[in-house]
């Protein structure tokens, strides 16, 4: 795959990973809106979806999507940044029907809301259970910066501050 | 009409069977502990309540062959007092009759395997 | 204890709470103690488990009933796949919560007289899972279920599951039936050792 894939779509930052140390070829962070459009375009360039998982950090919840091409053979991360107070994505299970199980996980550990998602259930956690246990408290939650190497930037946008670097003040936090 | 030995014999030969079949259902009820409460009832479905109805349609080639095994069976049912008398009957009579019988059998065998009933997979065509 | 003593899973049971569908066990109506020394002798000698493997446990117990260890030699070796056809059920593995609700309808559903072998540290209390602020499993089946047997072990060999079936056998009939293993053998030097 080479970064045209996404050329069609704004996304905030592409840029190639370390597969050595990270696992992954590209890792790409999008705004919500567009991750119907980015897992679509992947879907034609035949890419199957490996997982979906979330991160609790400083800056909200980094929704991962991995997805490998075996016939590359190559691993792209998609991560989206949503907030604590409004965690909610749209679903890909009507492009990717394995999702649905992915998203239903995510929910039960997270409590991301996915609408568009044909069978909300809860998947691994008791229907009772109303607690999203890997949720972290405020104290432990850890910034983005120290999980995420920033690997080879092809493309970014400059909404997109995560890596850069703090202004002198020292005042504002990064944010996406 | 005289009750003899033979009468007493058959008697008690259905009495066994009888005894065969419900004596051990009534040990049973006599000798075992009963499980009762909770969801003891419940149709069993892998441990969860039960998902839809059991009134589920199933395929007609089952009944195809239960039809099959039950003509067939009468058949046999016929060829018992044949059985049990051929070796006392006289001339070639006895056997052309039990041919007749036989091949009016074996033709509808035939009709069954051309249709189909024999090998799984194909469609019964009827 | 005699198969046939009632086990109640709370003691207590008032007739209203039978009436309410308490599970409980009813005696048998007729009790001769001989006739049931018999039975209690037939049913520990064919005691039918139910395939409840549930984690890494189920792997040991499968390896007890293939031919190296061999649980049919002592009578286990049909294992059901329905509840209604066992009277053993073998807990191997973790019990998540979510599946806590199906444990208890299984084991409502043995008929009587039934048994349970907690297989298993996670079985009989949590295991390597049991921490602080742990959200996803039972800690131990006797939780949910009364157990009979527990085997520790994470995993238990196969041995260790059979002597399991061996200490029900004896709960049982009130005797062991089977050979003591001998001690301090060695595989390689069959003559050494004891």
């Amino acid at each position: 795959m080479s970064a045209a894939l996404f050329d069609g779509i704004d996304v905030d930052y592409l840029a190639k990973s370390d597969y050595a140390k990270t696992g992954l070829h590209w890792t790409v962070f999008l705004p919500a809106g567009e991750l119907l459009a980015a897992v679509t375009a992947l879907y034609k360039a035949e890419y199957t979806l490996e997982d979906i998982t979330a991160i609790d950090a400083k800056e909200g919840y980094l929704v991962t999507y991995r997805f490998e091409n075996m016939a590359a053979p190559e691993r792209t991360a998609l991560r989206v940044l949503v907030p604590h107070d409004a965690a909610e994505l749209p679903s890909i299970a009507s492009v990717f029907q394995g999702a649905e199980w992915h998203e239903r996980e995510t929910f039960d550990f997270y409590g991301i809301v996915f609408p568009g998602n044909p069978n909300p259930v809860p998947l691994v956690l008791p229907h009772d259970m109303t607690e999203h246990p890997l949720q972290k408290a405020e104290g432990a939650r850890v910034s983005l910066v120290d999980m995420i190497p920033p690997g080879e930037m092809v493309r970014s946008s400059p909404r997109f501050t995560l890596y850069a670097p703090p202004p002198a003040e020292g005042g504002e936090t990064a944010s996406v | 009409m005289v009750f003899s030995w033979f009468h007493l014999a058959i008697l008690l030969f259905l009495a066994l069977g009888a005894g065969f079949a419900l004596g051990p259902m009534a040990i049973s009820k006599l000798l075992s502990p009963k499980a009762r409460g909770g969801d003891i009832g419940m149709a069993y479905e892998c441990g969860v309540p039960p998902l839809g109805n059991a009134r589920a349609r199933f395929g007609i080639n089952y009944y195809v062959y239960a039809l099959i095994f039950l003509a067939f069976d009468v058949d046999v049912l016929y060829l018992f007092p044949v059985a049990a008398h051929y070796h006392a009957s006289v001339g070639w009579e006895p056997f052309v009759k039990l041919l007749i019988f036989i091949v009016f059998l074996s033709l509808s065998i035939v009709y069954f395997w051309a249709k189909g009933v024999f090998t799984w997979p194909r469609r019964i065509q009827f | 204890m005699a198969a046939q003593d009632p086990v109640l899973i709370k003691p207590d049971l008032t007739p209203e709470e039978r009436e309410a569908g308490g599970v409980f066990i009813e005696p048998p109506v007729v009790r001769i103690k001989a006739v049931e020394n018999v039975l209690d002798i037939c049913r520990a000698m064919s005691l039918w488990p139910v395939t409840f493997g549930l984690a890494c446990c189920a792997i040991e117990m499968m390896s007890a009933s293939m031919s190296r260890f061999d649980i049919s030699r002592f009578g286990a070796e049909v294992f059901r796949p329905s509840p209604r056809q066992s009277d053993l059920m073998l807990v191997s593995g973790t019990v998540t919560r979510k599946l806590a609700p199906a444990v208890i309808r299984l084991y409502e559903q043995m008929p009587a007289p039934r048994f349970v072998l907690a297989l298993g540290n996670c079985a009989i209390a949590g295991g390597p899972f049991k921490f602080k602020d742990q959200y996803g499993i039972v800690e131990g089946v006797d939780k949910l279920i009364p157990v009979d047997v527990y085997v520790p072990g994470c995993p238990p060999r196969p041995e260790a599951l059979l002597e399991g079936l061996f200490t029900l056998q004896e709960k049982l009939t009130g005797r062991r039936w089977w050979p003591e293993p001998k001690q301090g053998g060695s595989l390689n030097s069959p003559e050494q050792g004891q």
